[in-house]
Order: structure tokens, then C-alpha cells, then sequence
């Protein structure tokens, strides 16, 4: 798939702003709020000079006016790099894409949902890097606000070769707290590792969002007898039948609502996406918040 | 049409066949593979899948698999042609002195010659609970068994009565009494040839003998034996009835049997008697030496038990000694019983039907317990009333073992006409039918048939295995 074939969700998605939950730390100028003060133009409050205030923080006028000594406070706005963890193991091609079918795999909906998240975070001049488990090895694209940055993001997902069963822990882990984390994965590989990082992170002080991709296929499973196998872990074998579905079902919906739970309970935020929704609408959702 | 003589086990082969036609209409196959990441929320079951289909798999198999089965079934369930048959039926009952040769018997009736289909019950009576020669005994039993046959086999019209014993005795109460039974035809079949056996009795195991000549004991015996009243049979025999009667008895009917008796073995046939006491639980001695290899050691003891036997705590009365159909009544007194009577053959049975003589063989000889140890009524076993006693005892070993069906003829034919079923048969019982019996002449089908099992076995095997390999 072509970058350019992200333009409709691009253009869906201009104007969007995606802040910061919590007051970003000391970094480069930018859009999200900084947990420093500092000496932007954006005036907060007067504060009383205590001794030590650096004298150009002074207000003059004031001083002036009434003989008493105020210093100006203002917040300081941070960029905020935006990091992107996509899982690419075998299970993400799921469903295969079939002139049958026209639904689109967990792949190319974490594709479509990456794109768009860092076309947002990219739009308020965060840096977006990207890391991918592909069956060809981990991709890194490292962070970066310059303009193209999300041409060149969409071009190396293009590249990644979904496969293997390689776990996304150890890429989350070359990733700086300081950042905001983005994890989009099914959820059927090292989850509790994952959830674990997550943790750790979050007391850090960092930002973790877990968008976790569900396939329609897998919440309403075909008709028929089937001889089900993971493609994870070729040596499962499990049969399919009507008889079973009550069952996996009700399984696989504890085992989501579980995840969420975990997730949340670590500060971090997650969303279910099914891959029949809009992607754009799904970006909304993300960065209004409704993951938390 | 065919029919069988096990039905039910062709019933199971057909049985076999649907329930193997039916799982060839099963399709048992691993269902198509579907990818699923989430396969591992699935309930573990088995993997592969069974489903209905129209038309059965592999018909090739199928068939050798139900014709294997088929031919199995029926080499087994004994299949044969049916005629028609009437519903006459021969009854014959043998005492134990008759060989089971059922085919001979059959022979010996002419019923393998006939066209027409006979049904023939065979009865063979236990030597324990009939006497050998007793035909008397015979009869109740025929009796028994003819209603257990019309009651079980509402087809069966009429019965044609053979009775077959090595020796028979007609004249007896008990004979007469149960002739009338039987409301038809009783033919009766013996030995053509009855051993001419002259007993050599041993009256003492010391080979001490009579006192006097064997000739003298004789006549002294039968002038006891004519004398009108007890006291003077006492008187006449003497000596001889102060020394034992048993052994002048023996002696006695020896004579009558045209025997002799001797001091000393001097032929291999000999009887000796043994009047030791043997206490209950005393070691058996050696057989006496001159107890040659094919005689017979008489261990009647004057007083106590015999070897092997049980003392009872009480003497019990019973009124007489039942043998070869007649009894010789006493009193007498039960003093023992045999510790075990089911290894024993009996000769003599009290009135009550307990045992009260046996034969146990010893190599090539015999030895024969009695327990009649009264000796008050000692002067009876010298009447004819203890012949038949005398005879049994004084019989070779060997005399009572089996004789062959041919070997026996026709002793007489009492009565005229097939008896009734319906003489046996209770009121409310099912008004006769036709039966179907079986021809002889199907007795090749059931190794064919096995054999044919047997190919087919081969086949299916080669079937499976070309299955296996494609």
C-alpha cells in the first residue's frame, strides 16, 4: 500500500490536535503543556519576588505602579516525541485479504490507525518515530518532527514483512520514557510482558496508549466446521464448530475485558478497534481521550 | 429357504453388517483448516470431524466387510435346508452301562436309514442316580422327561419309548408300577451276550477258608437255606454261622453262581474278602498280595466302618437294602456313610436311598466297601432275596463298564402304539404344529463358508492396506 493511499485519511484528520494527558516534561518548545515555568509570552499569574528569581522575570510596569516587586509566570509548552510499537507478527495478517473479503487485515488497520495518529501528533510538531516486529526483523524509524516525517513513517510500515512471532517488550524497551508511547498490537503475543513495560513506563512518568486491534473475523467467527490453528503457534489445533462458539465467545471476551483492565489499571490507555470501523473516526476517538 | 441352528449368531453378523454399513455413512475426516489467531480460546475437542454423507465411502470395502461378516455369521449359526417334519418323536433312555454314541443309537433304531425326518431325544441316566439294569428306574425317568419335552415343544404329537441298559429285570413291583405310566410302546434293548462270569471267591484276606470242603459249606447252607423256621436254619449251619456268616454267604452264592471257593488265589478273578475292622480315619493297607491284578477286594467289615467311610454318631434304621431292582429287607442299621460318594460308584442303596455299598477301582482291580454290619440279620443274605446283593458283589470289576449300541438287541416290546403327547401334555398348553428340521447333508456348508470368511479376511486386509498406502 502506497503512502498516498493515506491521503482521504489524512485530509480527515487535518485540524485534529492530540494532547498530552498529563503535563509533558522539560523538552523543546511546542504544543503540549510543560510541567516547567518558564518565559514564553503566554502569561499565567504574578507571583511575589522571592530572593533568587531572576530579576528579568521582574514586572517593571508593575513595580513601577504599585512599589511592589512581581514576577511574571507563564507555562511553557513542550513538544512531546510520539512513538509508535506495531505489532507485525504472523496473527496481524489476519484476516487474509480476498477478492471474497473485503475486509481488511489487523495489519492494515494498524497501519491506517499509526498513519493517522502520527499525522496528528506530527501536525502539533511532535517528533514521530516508529518500531515494527516484522518477520524480516525489527524496523526503526527514529523520532522526528521535520516535514515528510509521516510520508517516511507510512513508506517504512509499507516495507514491514508481517511474520514470526517476534515480541514487542524488548522494542518497547529502546524507547525513552520521556515520550509518548503508542502500542498497536492484537494482543495474542507477549501481552502480560507488554503490560509489565507498560507499568514501569507510567511510573516513569511516561505516556503509554494501547490500541488494541480486534478483527471482526475473530468477534463472529465463520459458519461451518473448521480445523482452527494459530498461525502464532502452528501447533495449536483447535476445532471450530457451532457448537464451540458459545464458549470462545464467552472466553475471548473475558480475556479482552481482562486486558483492559490490566491496561488501565497501569495508567496507561487503551482502546479496542474492530477492523471494520473507519479508520478516522477510530484517530478521533484516540486522541479525544476515550481510551481512558 | 435356509434355515439356522443358531439363529441369533447370523442375527449378530447382520447386526454387525448394519452397524458397519452405518459407519461407512460416517465420514470421518479432519475438517478444513481455518487460520485463527484466537484458536487458543477455543475449548479443546477433538480435531477431527464427524459427518453424515449419502452415499458410503470406500463401497469396495464395504462390500468385503459385509460379505466377510455375512459368511462368517452363517458358517457359525449352523445353516441348513428345512424340511418338513412330523411331530414324532423317539425317546430313548440308557442307564450308564450304555456307550453315548448317539450315532450308533441311531443306527441300532434304523433312523439314519429313513427318509422320512425323525426328532430323537436321547436321555442318558446317571450311574449315580440310576441303577445300572434297573429298568424300573428307567421309566420314571422317561416319564419326566416326556412332559418336560411336550411342555417345552408344543409340536410334538406322539413318542416312540427305547429303553437301553446292558441288563434289564422286568420282574419287578417297581416295573410294573411304572409301566402303566407310560401309555405306550416301551422297547426295550440289552446286551446280546451277558458275561457267563463264575466268581473264585478268597473267603479270608489270611487265606484262612470255610471250614470244611467248599462242597460240605454248600450243602450245610442249603440245608439252612431249606429249613422252615430261623432256629433251624441256625441249627443246620453250625459251626459255619458261629464263624461268620458273611463268609458263608459268600460261599453260598458263589456256589449259586456256579463259582467255587478256594484258600489261596489261583486265578486272576478272584474275590477275596476282607472282614478286618477298620476303624474311621485308618490308613488303607496294601491290596493284599494274593488280591491278584484284575480281582476284587470285598472289604466288609464285621464291625466298624469300611475304609473311606463316615461313622454316623447314630445308627439309623432303614427297613431294607435296594439292588438290581429288588430289596432285601431286614431291619437294618445305618452305621456309616461314604465320606464321599460322588467319587464312588454305587452298588447298593438303602432304602432310603442313601448308599450302602460302593466300588472304588484299584489298578486294574476293584475294591468294594459294604456296610451292613448287622449281623442279626445275617440269616437273610443266605434267602434269594440277597441274589441280587450276592450278584453285584460277586461281579468282575470290570462288568458294568459301557457296552456298545451294537451290541445290543431287542430283549421285547411291551405295549403297542406310539404314546400320545397329549397324555403329558397340561390342558392348557398350544395346539401342535408343523416343525421344520434340518437334512443331514448340510454339514459341508460350514467349513465352506468359514473358508470363504477366510478369503474374504485376506481381501479386506489387502483392501485396507491399498487404502492406507493411496
Amino acid at each position: 500500500v502506497s503512502s498516498r493511499a493515506y491521503g482521504p485519511l489524512l485530509d480527515a484528520l487535518r485540524g485534529v490536535r492530540w494532547p498530552a494527558r498529563r503535563a509533558v516534561g522539560a523538552a523543546l518548545p511546542g504544543a503540549h503543556r510543560s510541567r516547567q515555568r518558564g518565559t514564553s509570552g503566554e502569561f499565567t499569574e504574578y507571583r511575589l519576588y522571592r530572593q533568587g528569581d531572576d530579576p528579568r522575570q521582574l514586572d517593571w510596569k508593575l513595580l513601577a505602579r504599585s512599589d511592589r516587586a512581581f514576577v511574571r509566570l507563564t507555562d511553557d509548552r513542550a513538544v512531546l516525541p510520539t512513538w509508535f510499537v506495531v505489532d507485525a507478527s504472523s496473527s496481524m495478517a489476519y484476516p487474509a485479504t480476498t477478492e471474497a473479503s473485503a475486509s481488511l487485515s489487523k495489519w492494515r488497520i494498524a497501519c491506517a490507525v499509526t498513519v493517522g495518529l502520527a499525522a496528528v501528533a506530527h501536525a502539533s510538531s511532535d517528533p514521530v518515530g516508529l518500531l515494527a516486529n516484522g518477520a524480516d526483523g525489527p524496523q526503526r524509524l527514529s523520532a522526528r518532527s521535520r516535514r515528510g516525517a509521516v510520508g517516511e513513517l507510512a513508506r517504512v510500515l509499507d516495507l514491514v514483512t508481517v511474520g514470526g512471532d517476534q515480541p514487542l517488550a524488548p522494542l518497547v524497551s529502546r524507547i525513552p520514557v520521556m515520550s509518548r508511547l503508542v502500542i498497536v498490537t492484537d494482543l495474542l503475543g507477549d501481552a502480560s510482558d507488554l503490560v509489565r513495560m507498560a507499568a514501569q513506563r507510567a511510573a516513569a512518568g511516561g505516556i503509554v496508549e494501547c490500541v488494541h486491534i480486534v478483527a471482526r473475523e475473530e468477534l463472529e467467527l465463520p459458519d461451518g466446521t473448521h480445523l482452527a490453528r494459530d498461525p502464532d503457534a502452528p501447533a495449536m489445533q483447535r476445532s471450530m464448530d457451532r457448537r464451540v462458539i458459545d464458549a470462545y465467545r464467552e472466553r475471548f471476551a473475558a480475556f479482552r475485558a481482562e486486558a483492559a483492565r490490566q491496561w488501565r489499571a497501569t495508567g496507561a490507555g487503551y482502546i479496542e478497534v474492530t477492523t471494520d470501523e473507519p479508520v478516522a473516526r477510530l484517530v478521533r476517538q484516540i486522541v479525544s481521550g476515550a481510551s481512558r | 429357504m435356509i434355515a439356522f441352528g443358531l439363529p441369533w449368531v447370523f442375527g449378530v453378523a447382520v447386526a454387525a453388517a448394519l452397524t458397519i454399513t452405518a459407519l461407512h455413512l460416517l465420514s470421518v475426516r479432519r475438517p478444513p483448516e481455518l487460520l485463527l489467531p484466537t484458536a487458543r480460546f477455543l475449548p479443546e475437542r477433538d480435531v477431527r470431524a464427524v459427518s453424515r454423507t449419502k452415499r458410503p465411502s470406500d463401497v469396495r470395502l464395504l462390500l468385503v466387510r459385509v460379505a466377510l461378516l455375512l459368511a462368517a455369521g452363517l458358517a457359525i449359526a449352523e445353516p441348513y435346508w428345512p424340511t418338513r417334519a412330523t411331530g414324532d418323536v423317539v425317546l430313548v433312555v440308557a442307564d450308564a452301562t450304555v456307550r453315548r454314541d448317539t450315532a450308533a443309537l441311531e443306527r441300532l433304531l434304523g433312523l439314519a436309514q429313513t427318509t422320512r425326518p425323525t426328532r430323537v431325544v436321547y436321555v442318558f441316566a446317571d450311574s449315580q442316580r440310576v441303577e445300572a439294569g434297573d429298568v424300573a428306574a428307567l421309566l420314571p425317568l422317561a416319564v419326566r422327561s416326556a412332559a418336560q419335552l411336550v411342555q417345552h415343544d408344543a409340536t410334538i404329537d406322539s413318542l416312540d419309548l427305547h429303553l437301553f441298559a446292558r441288563e434289564a429285570a422286568h420282574d419287578t413291583a417297581a416295573y410294573g408300577a411304572w409301566r402303566a405310566v407310560w401309555p405306550g410302546r416301551v422297547t426295550t434293548h440289552v446286551a446280546a451276550v451277558v458275561s457267563d462270569h463264575r466268581p473264585v471267591v478268597i473267603v479270608d484276606q489270611r487265606g484262612v477258608g470255610l471250614t470244611g470242603s467248599a462242597a460240605d459249606q454248600r450243602e450245610t447252607a442249603g440245608d439252612a437255606l431249606r429249613s422252615e423256621t430261623r432256629d433251624a436254619r441256625r441249627d443246620a449251619l453250625g459251626d459255619a454261622s458261629r464263624d461268620d456268616i458273611v463268609r458263608v454267604a459268600l460261599a453260598w452264592h458263589a456256589a449259586r453262581l456256579g463259582g467255587e471257593t478256594r484258600d489261596s488265589a489261583a486265578r486272576p478273578d478272584t474275590v477275596v474278602l476282607d472282614r478286618r475292622d477298620v476303624s474311621e480315619g485308618t490308613p488303607a493297607d496294601a491290596r493284599d498280595e494274593r488280591a491278584v491284578e484284575r480281582g476284587v477286594r470285598l472289604l466288609w467289615p464285621a464291625s466298624g466302618v469300611p475304609q473311606g467311610w463316615a461313622a454316623r454318631r447314630e445308627p439309623d434304621s432303614v427297613s431294607a437294602i435296594a439292588v438290581g431292582g429288588r430289596a432285601l429287607r431286614g431291619p437294618w442299621a445305618v452305621m456309616s456313610l461314604p465320606a464321599d460318594p460322588v467319587s464312588l460308584r454305587p452298588l447298593a442303596w438303602w432304602s432310603d436311598g442313601r448308599v450302602a455299598a460302593t466300588e472304588r477301582r484299584v489298578g486294574g482291580g476293584c475294591d468294594r466297601q459294604v456296610a451292613l454290619v448287622d449281623a442279626s440279620a445275617g440269616d437273610v443274605l443266605l434267602s434269594s432275596s440277597a441274589d441280587a446283593l450276592f450278584d453285584r458283589l460277586l461281579s468282575p470289576c470290570a462288568a458294568e463298564t459301557t457296552v456298545a449300541a451294537a451290541a445290543l438287541v431287542v430283549r421285547g416290546v411291551d405295549g403297542t402304539g406310539r404314546a400320545s403327547a397329549q397324555h403329558f401334555r397340561r390342558p392348557a398348553s398350544d395346539a401342535p404344529r408343523r416343525v421344520m428340521t434340518r437334512t443331514p447333508d448340510t454339514s459341508w456348508a460350514t467349513p465352506v463358508l468359514l473358508f470363504l470368511a477366510t478369503v474374504l479376511l485376506f481381501v479386506e486386509w489387502r483392501v485396507r492396506r491399498e487404502r492406507v498406502v493411496t
